[in-house]
């Protein structure tokens, strides 16, 4: 039986920095801080309902990272898969850390941008660690 | 009168033909085209929404101008949002294509282009404006 | 006045989500037997029937996903909302999932339960506020302009402005302050408030507090004078409802009025403000085109 892991599907929204800042956070978590326990999914796949995409996340963790209140990630994946078990808006990080105000730009991120998302990237991995080695089913 | 034209780019995380396509995305709209096209949110257009900011704006927009959509792999997620939502597209650019017409071009990761990979964005840019001088010669 | 209250569910039938919604209307007509049950696949199809219901009745809109079919029904109407229910978010609200499978499970049904013990909560608690939320419906007409996709709103009663985009809408002797819809837009999203101390004593265009959003950091400057008697403390939480509800849930704080009756010589109305904006907007693009 192979193992668990979190299904991390940022938002990637393409017009402001918050969306930038979930997709950098998700690339730290899968590289480096929950290599062998994280994976990235393609949310347009999900919206599109691509069988084995949502198969698989049924069958795994699944953890949203938003960059706005409309939540794109969170709710189709509600909509499409019926369940997410941990999400993140990167509009929280950049409010805890007000000294570190993300730049505007996002090809290339700005050093700000890069260490907000270490931060969250940090509460993520904490996170996938935590629902991986929870035993009890989320309701 | 021109019609400003849309550019959808693919929002997916996993491939690096998503990276590939926001960023031509973007020096399309800020470098090559900066008045004639604006970007439109690919997971915000998909979602749709009718509050503020919802994906509304974006899909009535593509409704009355003209689309343009960048893929980054096989499943054209946004040609089919765009033809689900708004209307037929007015042109679609393959990313995989792009790169297998480069071969000598190696792109680092999804994380970073690298050298190669931000040239062979360019070189998706330039074939999107080119398509846009084409849409506006049209009308 | 008897209040008169409808229901639309989305009817969803290939999801769970819209099985849930589909139940919680059902369950509310069992609490409330006066309420009436609005077929969404009538109403799309043969809305004459619904007519008299729908004008006089308040209305409460349940979708079961991000399609938002009984929204649309809706929207395209004059329609007095009562109040709008999202089942994803009822979900994650109730810490309940319902789960995939189309024929309700027990959370499925437990979900169904507490909304609909919330809506009726609400509706009880709401007995007396009536007229109050057929007013604020009516204040909300509005002047707009579509820019490329993005649009620009102005109200048209009710709210003055300044050349610095900033809006008051006096109540009496008081009046509430804000942004207008195009500089929230121009600003970009709103990440941190500044709100002025209650008490203070402001003249017409003083800085009365700031707002920093990705893109800049810029203060709020006062369409009238007078003395600041409460401020949006809900703005330090949810800095966003400036840029998504500027005129509304974004007000940035309230005043006693000192001087009106000259300050608002000095301001535009509506429909001052929406020519003024649309100028603004017009040279803008301009001196874009010219600069290339």
């Amino acid at each position: 039986m192979s193992k668990k892991k979190g299904y991390i599907i940022p938002c990637s929204g393409i017009g402001k920095v918050f969306g930038s800042i979930g997709r950098e956070t998700a690339y730290i978590v899968v590289n480096e801080l929950a290599k062998d326990k994280a994976d990235l999914e393609c949310l347009p796949l999900i919206v599109k309902g691509k069988k084995e995409v949502i198969e698989a996340l049924k069958e795994n963790k699944i953890i949203s990272i938003d960059g706005c209140p409309l939540k794109c990630s969170y709710n189709n994946i509600m909509e499409k898969v019926g369940r997410v078990d941990a999400q993140f808006m990167t509009t929280d990080i950049v409010k805890e850390n007000r000294d570190l105000k993300p730049e505007p730009y996002i090809i290339p991120i700005g050093e700000n941008t890069k260490e907000l998302s270490k931060k969250l990237a940090e509460k993520v991995a904490e996170k996938i660690n935590e629902l991986l080695e929870n035993k009890v089913e989320v309701e | 009168m021109k019609k400003k034209v849309g550019i959808i780019a693919c929002s997916g995380e996993k491939l690096l033909g998503g990276t590939l396509s926001r960023a031509a995305a973007r020096i399309v709209v800020k470098k090559l085209k900066p008045h004639d096209t604006i970007v439109l949110c690919q997971p915000l257009f998909a979602a749709g929404g009718l509050e503020r900011h919802g994906g509304q704006q974006e899909r009535d927009f593509a409704k009355e101008h003209p689309t343009i959509t960048i893929e980054g792999c096989e499943e054209l997620c946004s040609k089919i949002a765009v033809e689900r939502y708004s209307g037929p597209v007015a042109a679609t650019i393959r990313v995989d294509e792009i790169m297998k017409a480069h071969p000598e071009l190696k792109p680092k990761s999804r994380e970073d282009l690298g050298k190669d990979g931000l040239k062979l964005a360019e070189i998706i840019a330039e074939e999107i404006a080119k398509k846009v001088d084409e849409l506006h010669k049209q009308r | 006045m008897d209040k008169k209250l409808c229901v639309l569910p989305c009817n969803g039938i290939d999801k769970s989500l819209g099985v849930v919604a589909r139940t919680v209307a059902l369950k509310l007509i069992e609490l409330e037997p006066e309420m009436n049950l609005i077929c969404p696949v009538l109403l799309n199809t043969n809305d004459e029937r619904y007519e008299t219901i729908l004008k006089e009745s308040n209305i409460v809109i349940i979708d079961g996903c991000m399609t938002r079919c009984a929204t649309k029904l809706v929207d395209e109407r004059n329609q007095k909302i009562f109040k709008r229910i999202f089942i994803p978010a009822m979900s994650k609200q109730f810490k309940i999932k319902p789960g995939t499978n189309l024929e309700l499970n027990e959370n499925g049904q437990k979900l169904a339960e507490k909304i609909s013990i919330e809506i009726i909560k609400e509706l009880k608690a709401s007995e007396y506020d009536e007229i109050s939320i057929e007013k604020k419906l009516e204040e909300f007409d509005f002047y707009e302009i579509t820019v490329d996709k993005y649009y620009f709103q102005v109200p048209k009663n009710s709210y003055f402005f300044n050349e610095n985009d900033c809006w008051v809408k006096p109540n009496g002797n008081t009046a509430l302050i804000g942004i207008s819809d195009y500089l929230q837009n121009r600003v970009s999203d709103i990440m941190f408030v500044e709100l002025p101390k209650v008490g203070t004593e402001i003249e017409q265009f003083d800085d009365v507090g700031s707002f920093d959003s990705v893109k800049t950091v810029l203060d709020l400057i006062s369409p009238c004078s007078g003395r600041i008697i409460s401020v949006n403390k809900d703005l330090k939480e949810h800095p966003e409802w400036m840029n998504q509800d500027p005129y509304r849930k974004g007000w940035f704080a309230e005043l006693e009025l000192k001087n009106f009756d000259e300050d608002w010589e000095l301001l535009m109305d509506g429909s001052g403000y929406f020519k003024y904006m649309k100028e603004t907007i017009t040279k803008e693009k301009e001196e874009m085109d010219f600069k290339n």
